[in-house]
């Protein structure tokens, strides 16, 4: 456990610099690549973060030292807490008690009591602060797990209350026709769900795709489907849960969650472009006013409506 | 509809916020990206890879204080000898703590947590270029700081930090994470065994005794360069040392490693001298002279020479053989000293104290005997005594008494003094007239009469001068001013001395009055 915080706390800043490094260089080069490459980028940090063991410090522990060119000193490893359990006093077992009172001789006042004997005392709780900062981290990633799982379940509990299935089979039709263009031989749930505003696909290993209840013309509802499906070809919702993964190890490294919006951002990129190589280029323009529309929509949604 | 439409991280959305889709658009906008990121991959794959090595966060370790060391275990009695630590703190002015816990020895913290235990005495030794047997005593002066080394008469002081910058090895008693029993690992540091001028090569050689597996001794020597070069130097455990030898004019130093076999009790040592050659150890193999059974600990350096001891026996000092490395034949050349010197010291009345250098040989059936005699004042050499037999006894007062304190013709050594321990005292030195200052008496006897010539010291020749002789050791009873001989056949004998200082015989012990009396 001594060992495991400054490994974790080496990995997460030596991981800070890469993903500020990965950040720049897309920004700097976001017009020249497309953004699958900085998917790809992203995937390989997330499972190289999501073990949080330092690959050199499976060397010898004098050569990792040695290899690292940064090396950092963290407070010495120190007791913070410490809790003496109270001793419990008794009397002695024999001499001067009776039945467990001690009885004095009659007009001898003068006699010393007898020593009142020590029960031996429990051991001391104590803590020290490599333990106590683990306790901390096992918190905060608790913290995050839980809010992961907690969210999930409440859109399955909205889901399984307000999801019904898709009957029209005109969208069914077009949802396997789709899914034939994209090669998918395994495919989402199609359901309609009210409160939505926009298609989206949720869910890891049941992952169902959700139509919203109003009605989207069918050239929208084309770009959607199209749009999710890609997103379920691409397995995107297993980088997101990677990276939700590596939140949950580097919670307190604000830089990792800079990274979850990244990667949230460039698979949204990487699909959109997925998406416009299966369109004919005279409808890329359609395409993008479908986002837009679908924008609106998200915008105009009252917060509780 | 009355509610919210609840998110989870496990989902993706058509749309999501503003500045994502103004992105999202501006992405259709530009069109396809045709170039292939590959390089940009392989470069953010090198950097991600790295990432768990570019950092390394230890836990500050917080460093032992020196006295939480020194466990009764370590400062056994014999080191302490009840005493406490004549000195302590940053005694060298390196940022670490040191006490010094007798003259000679030291206990420092290492940086890397380790304690450490460095002989000053080697050290002293080393830098006066002293043979190991030669009798040096050291006295730690508190007021100055120094450290005071007295030997065969001499005197010379060394401030303790100039020892301590000096001292470069030591025992490694705790290295401050395990510290397997039987395990003893001694270090030496400030090598230069390349010769590239830095003398920062090192020496660890770690012990493991009968307890553990494998009982040997081993050799882990780093070069500068980082190079670590092991050997298995010895198959039994041994109390090992290591120091630097001076083979060529080109600095480069060879190692001799002194290992000696923990289980002798007379310091049975196999010494090896090693060389790096092209970042390989090489051996220089000794000749048979110097790497027998009867080699002991104590060599040292001397210049470019190598001086190695052997012992005759446990009472006598080495005989010592300089060895010096022939770069041409290749071999050693061994010139042996042919003695060995025994110490003894005589107190005067003035206070100063002579040293008794007895040289001494041996012949082919190993009778031993002292040709010479040396009495030194500090360096001064005041006398030299030389077996001159048959001895007259000057210091006699009459006829018979000279007739008994004289050795008979025929009992003489006709070697010189006799130096065999198995027969009697090799000298004796008491004050045996009575005037304050020592005398010496020399055995000249091998036959069971055990003559002894005596010495006695004449302050006005600053010189010991020819006496008298005695049978065996005689005692003094102070109360009486008695010399009390004690012959091989006949009773206890009583002699005294006359105002003259003269010896006179009284007879027999058994008929001297039990009172104080005076000489005649």
């Amino acid at each position: 456990m001594t060992d495991f915080l400054p490994r974790l706390a080496a990995l997460s800043l030596g991981g800070g610099g890469v993903i500020l490094l990965l950040l720049a260089a897309g920004q700097l080069t976001r017009m020249k690549y497309a953004a699958r490459w900085r998917c790809v980028g992203w995937l390989l940090l997330c499972l190289r973060l999501a073990v949080p063991v330092s690959l050199v410090s499976l060397l010898p522990a004098q050569g990792a030292q040695a290899a690292a060119p940064i090396r950092l000193e963290l407070p010495s490893d120190r007791v913070v807490y410490t809790y003496q359990p109270p001793v419990r006093p008794s009397l002695p077992a024999q001499g001067g008690t009776t039945g467990g009172e001690q009885v004095a001789a009659p007009g001898d006042s003068a006699v010393p009591a007898a020593p009142v004997a020590q029960q031996p005392s429990a051991p001391a709780f104590t803590l020290s602060l490599s333990q106590l900062l683990f306790l901390l981290w096992l918190l905060g990633a608790a913290a995050v797990l839980v809010w992961a799982a907690v969210s999930h379940l409440r859109l399955l509990r909205y889901l399984r209350r307000w999801a019904g299935p898709v009957r029209e089979p005109d969208t069914l039709r077009l949802f396997n026709q789709i899914g034939d263009q994209l090669h998918l031989y395994a495919r989402p749930a199609l359901r309609r769900c009210q409160g939505l505003q926009v298609p989206m696909l949720a869910g890891v290993l049941s992952p169902v795709l959700l139509l919203p209840e109003e009605g989207l013309d069918p050239q929208a509802l084309r770009y959607s489907i199209l749009h999710e499906l890609t997103h379920f070809r691409r397995r995107d919702i297993w980088l997101k849960t990677l990276a939700l993964w590596v939140r949950v190890i580097h919670w307190f490294n604000p830089l990792v969650w800079l990274m979850a919006g990244a990667i949230e951002r460039d698979t949204e990129l990487a699909c959109d472009e997925a998406s416009l190589a299966q369109l004919p280029r005279t409808e890329h323009a359609a395409y993008g006013r479908t986002i837009l529309a679908a924008a609106q929509r998200v915008k105009n949604a009252p917060a509780a409506s | 509809m009355g509610k919210t439409f609840p998110t989870s991280p496990f989902s993706t959305r058509f749309s999501g916020r503003e500045g994502e889709t103004r992105l999202r658009i501006q992405n259709i906008a530009w069109g396809q990206h045709k170039r292939p990121a590959a390089l940009v991959l392989v470069l953010a794959l090198a950097a991600i890879l790295s990432c768990g090595g570019l950092i390394s966060c230890r836990v500050k370790t917080e460093q032992p204080v020196l006295s939480q060391l020194l466990t009764d275990e370590i400062l056994t009695d014999d080191i302490l000898n009840g005493d406490s630590i004549l000195a302590g703190g940053d005694l060298d002015g390196d940022g670490r703590e040191e006490a010094l816990c007798t003259p000679a020895l030291v206990y420092k913290l290492w940086p890397d947590g380790s304690l450490r235990q460095l002989n000053l005495r080697n050290t002293v030794l080393e830098l006066l270029e002293l043979d190991m047997d030669v009798p040096l005593e050291l006295t730690y002066l508190p007021g100055q700081q120094k450290i005071s080394a007295q030997w065969l008469g001499n005197r010379r002081t060394f401030p303790l930090k100039a020892l301590l910058d000096n001292t470069r090895s030591g025992l490694i008693l705790s290295t401050g994470e395990d510290n397997p029993d039987g395990v003893t690992r001694y270090f030496r540091e400030g090598l230069d065994l390349t010769g590239d001028g830095t003398a920062d090569d090192r020496i660890l050689i770690t012990s493991y005794g009968y307890e553990t597996e494998d009982p040997s001794t081993h050799a882990e020597i780093t070069l500068a360069t980082g190079e670590v070069l092991t050997l298995r130097c010895y198959d039994r455990p041994s109390f090992s040392s290591a120091f630097p030898l001076r083979l060529s004019d080109d600095g480069r130093q060879a190692l001799v490693l002194a290992l000696s076999d923990s289980t002798s009790n007379y310091g049975c040592t196999q010494y090896r001298v090693l060389t790096v050659e092209n970042g390989q150890l090489a051996e220089l193999p000794l000749p048979a002279e110097s790497s027998g059974a009867d080699t002991v600990y104590g060599g040292h350096a001397a210049g470019d020479a190598l001086r190695l001891p052997t012992l005759l026996d446990k009472w006598h000092g080495f005989q010592w053989h300089t060895l010096t490395w022939d770069e041409q034949l290749q071999t050693w050349a061994v010139q042996s000293d042919g003695f060995f010197t025994d110490y003894g010291q005589a107190a005067l009345a003035d206070g100063r104290t002579l040293t008794l250098e007895l040289r001494g040989r041996w012949t082919a059936d190993h009778a031993l005997y002292y040709d010479r005699v040396q009495i030194l004042d500090g360096a001064e050499l005041l006398q030299t005594i030389t077996p001159d037999f048959p001895a007259d006894s000057p210091l006699c007062f009459d006829g018979v008494t000279r007739a008994r304190a004289t050795v008979p013709v025929e009992d003489y050594n006709p070697l010189g003094f006799s130096a065999d321990a198995a027969l009697h005292n090799l000298s004796s030195i008491l004050d045996v007239n009575f005037d304050g200052n020592q005398d010496i008496g020399l055995p000249v006897d091998t036959t069971h009469d055990n003559y002894h010539l005596w010495y006695c010291w004449d302050p006005g020749a600053e010189q010991f001068v020819p006496a008298f002789a005695l049978q065996g050791v005689p005692e003094t009873d102070e109360a009486r001013d008695l010399l009390i001989e004690h012959p091989f056949d006949s009773p206890d004998m009583a002699y005294t001395f006359n105002a003259r200082g003269q010896l006179v015989w009284l007879g027999t012990l058994e008929e001297q009055p039990p009172t104080e009396r005076s000489a005649s």
